[in-house]
């Protein structure tokens, strides 16, 4: 995001949330409400280009000294299965050929920092091995689906 | 014909990186009513497990390893 001009502001750290409780419960507040509003936007993900889903103004409250336009929620599911379960799903190829199945699923999602509505939000599904070339498997899918965010 | 056929989907299916890739604008976003310049990442959630004929086993420090990727490729 860097590359394209956006100004990029560090994640909270540790020793931020520290010396903050207020920001700490808010910053978890927050998370735990976007768990129940990504499950609804994985369902059904054409609802954000209706502008259906939004985490509400609350989002207001971490952004009071920073003020950054969006937040970017980030989630990603990675699976990868030993040779044993491939022979027990039928996978018997991949256990020929040496495949180690692997796969991620990527959740991106830009959320606007003052009105809480869910501006962006990219789902990638890869495949390959993200543990020794996370930037090619991961991370070439996300690149070009954030170039799609207007500048 | 089919045999040359089957062995190129074959190896599309076999090496085959982004299965997926789907991405969603609000209104606001696509109109330029909202402008976006500044954005603050906060921390991932990963999760990675392996999965065995016992059953799905949590890796954290994967999970840990891919997040910091993460991070560092959207940034």
């Amino acid at each position: 995001m860097k590359e394209r001009g956006f100004n990029v502001q560090p994640t909270f750290t540790e020793e931020v949330l520290q010396q903050s409780g207020p920001l700490r419960h808010a910053l978890f507040e927050i998370q735990r409400r976007y768990e129940d509003l990504a499950a609804a936007m994985d369902r059904n993900p054409s609802g954000v280009a209706k502008g259906r889903f939004s985490l509400g103004d609350r989002v207001a409250g971490l952004s009071l000294a920073l003020a950054p336009d969006a937040f970017v929620f980030i989630r990603a599911t990675a699976e990868m299965m030993t040779p044993g379960k491939q022979a027990l799903d039928g996978q018997l190829l991949n256990v020929i050929l040496g495949q180690r199945p692997r796969s991620v699923f990527s959740h991106i999602c830009l959320v606007d920092s003052v009105t809480g509505e869910v501006l962006f939000l990219s789902l990638t599904v890869a495949k390959g091995d993200f543990l020794s070339d996370a930037e090619k498997v991961v991370g070439e899918p996300i690149v070009r689906a954030l170039q799609k965010i207007p500048f | 014909m089919k045999g040359p056929l089957f062995a190129a989907v074959l190896v599309a299916a076999l090496t085959s990186q982004a299965l997926l890739a789907e991405e969603y604008l609000h209104p606001k976003l696509r109109r330029g009513q909202t402008l976006i310049r500044a954005v603050m990442l906060l921390v991932p959630d990963v999760k990675v497990t392996k999965s065995s004929v016992s059953g799905p086993e949590r890796m954290p420090q994967e999970s840990d390893r891919l997040a910091a990727q993460l991070l560092r490729v959207i940034s």
